[in-house]
């Protein structure tokens, strides 16, 4: 009896150990296994966070899509009138353009056209957000003869025929007779202008 | 029958004295074990916990996975739309910035007095655009000008014999008829005056009665180009 009471500080002791050595265990256990597996769970906790809310976007961006084609439909059919009165050149010159276009005007008021001229190109203030194409004011400068009625009614002719071409300058000179007389008007055009992104990188014209 | 009580004392000195009925070598380990358990137990609830989400990140991938194309589509055209419309708004700003000059020019010679001829009529051209910065002529130029606004003048130019008449037409500019293209303010300084005399003066050379006429240039300031929206 008194061999085992003695016994009693021993097995304190095994329990000790034993204690001690489950509680390792469950301190491994934390370390290797739960605390990994909670700092993976919040990784991909967050994931799905960000996932669910692509999924949102996209499911609204899907849901506005009729309304986007309309829009799209919308912007190209305002935009269709200035594309059709866009100058081009004509076998590479815009003066050509110009000339085919206000040559019949000019005949029909009996306006006599000596020359057409290009002008150096005027820049359109950039509209927020800038869009890739530019538009500019491409003037072409006309030197008529022709009396004052004339000047005025193929100017008034110009601008009801092409609403988008606009008077940009314009100079009459009384000649030696009231019939005659010199006119330089400037007309100007929307036309293309610089690229304000490249289309390709490293490439395109600014 | 004499019998002897047999106590036994198996609690120590120190056992005596706590407050807890159980022994110490009894409750280390079972709160170790419990210890380990909990851990397992918690780390099982994880493990299930993040099977399950790997379940839903799995659904919800594949979910993108089959929008995708759909979606790069969508946002496509709306870029589209966006670029156009940048580019009809440049197209609108040019078109607000039109005036029509020849109801002008046709008016004009409608009120134009008999006795007062006309030498020269003119709209200047407007002053090159400085795209790039003098201070800094390296840098690469503006792709467009940040005044929105262009002014416009129209002058004219002549001769009378008399200033009455000139005088009559001015009036007669600066009434309703011409409103809606010359800006009248006199009371404007410098530049700003409009109409602004240039001149008004007998001309040097005389005329075969004798008689000197008298020469004008008068500028009007017009409703300013605005290149906005």
């Amino acid at each position: 009896m008194s061999a085992t009471l003695d016994n009693s500080g021993g097995s304190t002791k095994r329990a000790a150990f034993f204690a001690l050595a489950v509680a390792g265990v469950a301190v491994v256990l934390y370390l290797f296994a739960v605390q990994p597996c909670q700092d993976t769970l919040v990784k991909e906790r967050r994931e799905k966070e960000s996932l669910e809310s692509q999924l949102r976007v996209t499911m609204r961006d899907l849901k506005d899509s009729s309304r986007v084609k309309n829009m799209l439909a919308e912007v190209e059919t305002a935009r269709k009138p200035f594309m059709d009165a866009l100058l081009t050149p004509l076998l590479g010159s815009w003066a050509m353009r110009a000339k085919s276009m206000l040559d019949p005007l000019a005949a029909d008021v009996g306006l006599k056209v000596t020359d057409y001229a290009e002008l150096p190109v005027r820049a359109l203030p950039l509209p927020k957000p800038t869009p890739r194409q530019l538009y500019a004011r491409r003037p072409i400068r006309v030197t008529a003869h022709g009396s004052y009625a004339e000047i005025a009614s193929f100017i008034l002719r110009v601008e009801k025929m092409l609403p988008y071409v606009s008077l940009q300058a314009l100079n009459i000179k009384v000649q030696r007779t009231p019939e005659v007389q010199l006119a330089e008007i400037v007309f100007e055009w929307p036309a293309k202008g610089a690229l304000s992104t490249p289309a390709v990188p490293g490439g395109g014209k600014r | 029958m004499n019998t002897s009580n047999l106590h036994l004392n198996l609690l120590r000195e120190a056992e005596k004295m706590s407050s807890s009925p159980v022994r110490l070598r009894v409750m280390l380990p079972i709160l170790a074990l419990l210890l380990c358990v909990g851990c397992a137990i918690w780390w099982a609830v994880l493990f299930m916990q993040m099977l399950l989400l790997r379940g839903q990140l799995g659904t919800l991938r594949s979910d993108l996975d089959g929008k995708k194309s759909a979606h790069a589509a969508i946002l496509a055209e709306m870029a589209k739309v966006r670029d156009l419309q940048a580019e009809l708004d440049q197209l609108v700003a040019y078109h607000k910035g039109r005036h029509a000059y020849g109801p002008l020019l046709a008016q004009l010679a409608e009120t134009m007095p008999t006795n007062v001829q006309l030498t020269a009529i003119s709209i200047p051209e407007p002053p090159p655009q400085m795209l790039t910065n003098p201070k800094f002529p390296k840098l690469p130029p503006l792709l467009g000008p940040t005044n929105t606004t262009e002014s416009v003048t129209f002058r004219l130019a002549g001769r009378t014999a008399k200033a009455a008449p000139v005088t009559a037409f001015m009036e007669t500019l600066a009434g309703e008829t011409f409103k809606d293209w010359l800006v009248i303010d006199k009371a404007a300084a410098g530049a700003l005056q409009s109409p602004r005399i240039h001149s008004f003066r007998q001309e040097a050379r005389a005329q075969e009665e004798g008689s000197r006429l008298l020469a004008f240039d008068v500028e009007y300031r017009c409703r300013e180009r605005r290149f906005e929206k």
